[in-house]
């Protein structure tokens, strides 16, 4: 998490604006195209840096769980009205504990960079905060403020986001507005991939009973060990690489494998370039999580010992 | 789209490995092509889903629905989602109407009927989509597309290497070329594969 101690909470938002400049200078400073004041984080990052947020790839954790989690968590719960479930180690004062009370004193109370609502409530949601707790979600000029419709508001908000990094995700949906096309184009992408994977199965259903699968562990093989572009000697790295038990049909099938293998990846119109030869790592893949996988065994100190005793059953 | 992360390929490794495995592992030699085409559907599914670990809900629904004997706690219902819906929406709708004397539907209303339509089918598409509520149900479904997503590149990889691969068998495949993501739908049935049979 990013505050591993627990914010102060202090009225004065001076400490408060050091904290948070560096975390949202770029996103207040496109507070003013953000529909949502209370987004600023997550709508007015740019695309690129909201995606890696939520795709699992910004956090250096090489897991492949979904590590920005926490850092969603932490955004999603600044968003909602709703408080806390999350872990924060700042017991919230009781006023603004949970929703947060409409009134103007403790509205005045929680000040966002510097700015008090003392003298009225007329500026936007642009207070972005830091503390993970809990939300203080500023009521905007005329607009409703009672826990009704700042809960209703908040939610709005945050389904609101969620639906503008859907956009970005889906490919053809940035000019679509509106939620509900936004929803069909989503609907249509899920679609198409769910049928891309039943004509792939089909493809390799209908390829398998002529090919032996133990050539496979050559794929495998250079999967595991080095995988320098498309550099073809790695006949002799299949010793040191994690699948010692396995067959290996030597050293030139392993090379023709690895090659249509790479190859067939290159022609790939979408792919220009093979982001695994990219991949400088040697170790095999964290497997976090998988400690309960249906195999039975742990995937991730398979690359100690051969996977012989193991018998896989496919589950009918 | 950005370009495909570092754990994402770490994801795509996990699959690969989680994915040859059970399928090296099956017995395909007595299973006809449909039955063989399942076969390796569930091993995707489940390789993905175990590859995934438990960031997300999904995979443990996708898990709950590819096995037949449910390890796993299953169904369970979130709090948050646990909504028992009292009276429908026809009643409350024609309660209104009886209240209100105009049954002009706004657009506001036809939105929100459209957008709760594609939420439904939404939910059924999403594996365990149907325990969770609007802003869980998005986020659920960006995960579960950024997945599908790097499943689908590795066994398009797969599938290719293994027409490409050399043998003795007289393989009649013409590999396609790799189709953008639309055409690839029409495409499925001209599996040219099953000519092999």
């Amino acid at each position: 998490m990013r505050h591993p101690s627990p914010p102060p909470e202090l009225p004065a938002a001076g400490g408060e604006i050091q904290a948070m400049a560096p975390a949202s200078a770029a996103g207040s400073s496109s507070t003013g195209g953000s529909t949502g004041g209370s987004f600023t984080a997550l709508l007015g990052l740019p695309t690129s840096q909201a995606i890696e947020l939520l795709l699992p790839g910004a956090a250096p954790a090489p897991a492949p769980a979904f590590p920005s989690d926490p850092h969603l968590v932490d955004r999603a719960a600044r968003f909602s009205a709703f408080a806390s479930p999350s872990p924060s180690p700042t017991p919230p004062p009781p006023a603004s504990a949970g929703k947060r009370k409409a009134d103007p004193a403790s509205k005045g109370k929680v000040a966002k960079k510097g700015k008090t609502t003392a003298a009225g409530g007329e500026e936007k949601d642009s207070g972005e905060d830091e503390k993970p707790a809990y939300v203080h979600v500023r009521a905007r000029r005329g607009q409703a403020t009672d826990s009704h419709s700042l809960a209703e508001r908040a939610r709005r908000e945050k389904i609101n986001a969620r639906m503008e990094l859907l956009k970005e995700l889906v490919p053809g949906c940035s000019k679509v507005s509106g939620t509900a096309l936004v929803l069909e184009e989503i609907i249509n992408h899920v679609q198409s991939l769910q049928r891309q994977v039943e004509y792939l199965s089909m493809r390799l259903a209908a390829v398998n009973p002529r090919v032996d699968f133990g050539g496979l562990d050559n794929l495998l093989g250079t999967e595991c060990g080095r995988i320098t572009g498309l550099n073809c000697k790695s006949g002799m790295d299949l010793e040191q690489v994690s699948w010692p038990d396995m067959g290996v049909h030597g050293a030139r099938n392993l090379a023709q494998l690895q090659q249509q293998f790479w190859h067939g990846d290159l022609a790939h119109p979408q792919q220009a370039a093979s982001p695994w030869e990219k991949r400088g790592d040697v170790q095999p893949p964290v497997f976090s999580n998988t400690s309960s996988s249906l195999f039975g065994y742990d995937l991730a100190s398979s690359a100690s010992r051969g996977p012989r005793p193991l018998s896989l059953s496919l589950p009918r | 789209m950005g370009a495909p992360s570092s754990s994402t390929k770490a994801f795509k490794q996990g699959f690969l490995r989680s994915f040859l495995l059970s399928l090296r592992s099956c017995r395909n030699g007595a299973m006809g092509l449909q039955e063989r085409k399942r076969a390796v559907r569930s091993s995707a599914d489940i390789a993905m889903a175990t590859t995934r670990g438990s960031g997300a809900m999904w995979p443990q629904a996708l898990l709950a629905a590819a096995s037949s004997s449910s390890s796993l706690p299953w169904p369970r219902r979130l709090p948050a989602a646990a909504t028992v819906k009292t009276t429908t929406r026809r009643k409350n709708m024609a309660r209104r109407r009886c209240l209100q004397r105009r049954t002009t539907t706004s657009s506001g209303e036809i939105a929100r009927r459209l957008v709760r339509k594609r939420t439904k089918v939404l939910r059924g598409m999403v594996p365990g989509g149907e325990l969770l509520d609007g802003a869980s149900l998005l986020r659920e479904a960006m995960d579960y597309v950024v997945h599908l997503r790097a499943q689908v590149a590795v066994l398009r990889r797969v599938s290719n290497a293994m027409q490409h691969r050399p043998s003795s068998h007289h393989m009649t495949v013409a590999v396609a070329p790799p189709v953008p993501l639309k055409t690839e739908t029409t495409g499925k049935a001209q599996a040219s594969d099953g000519n092999q049979e």
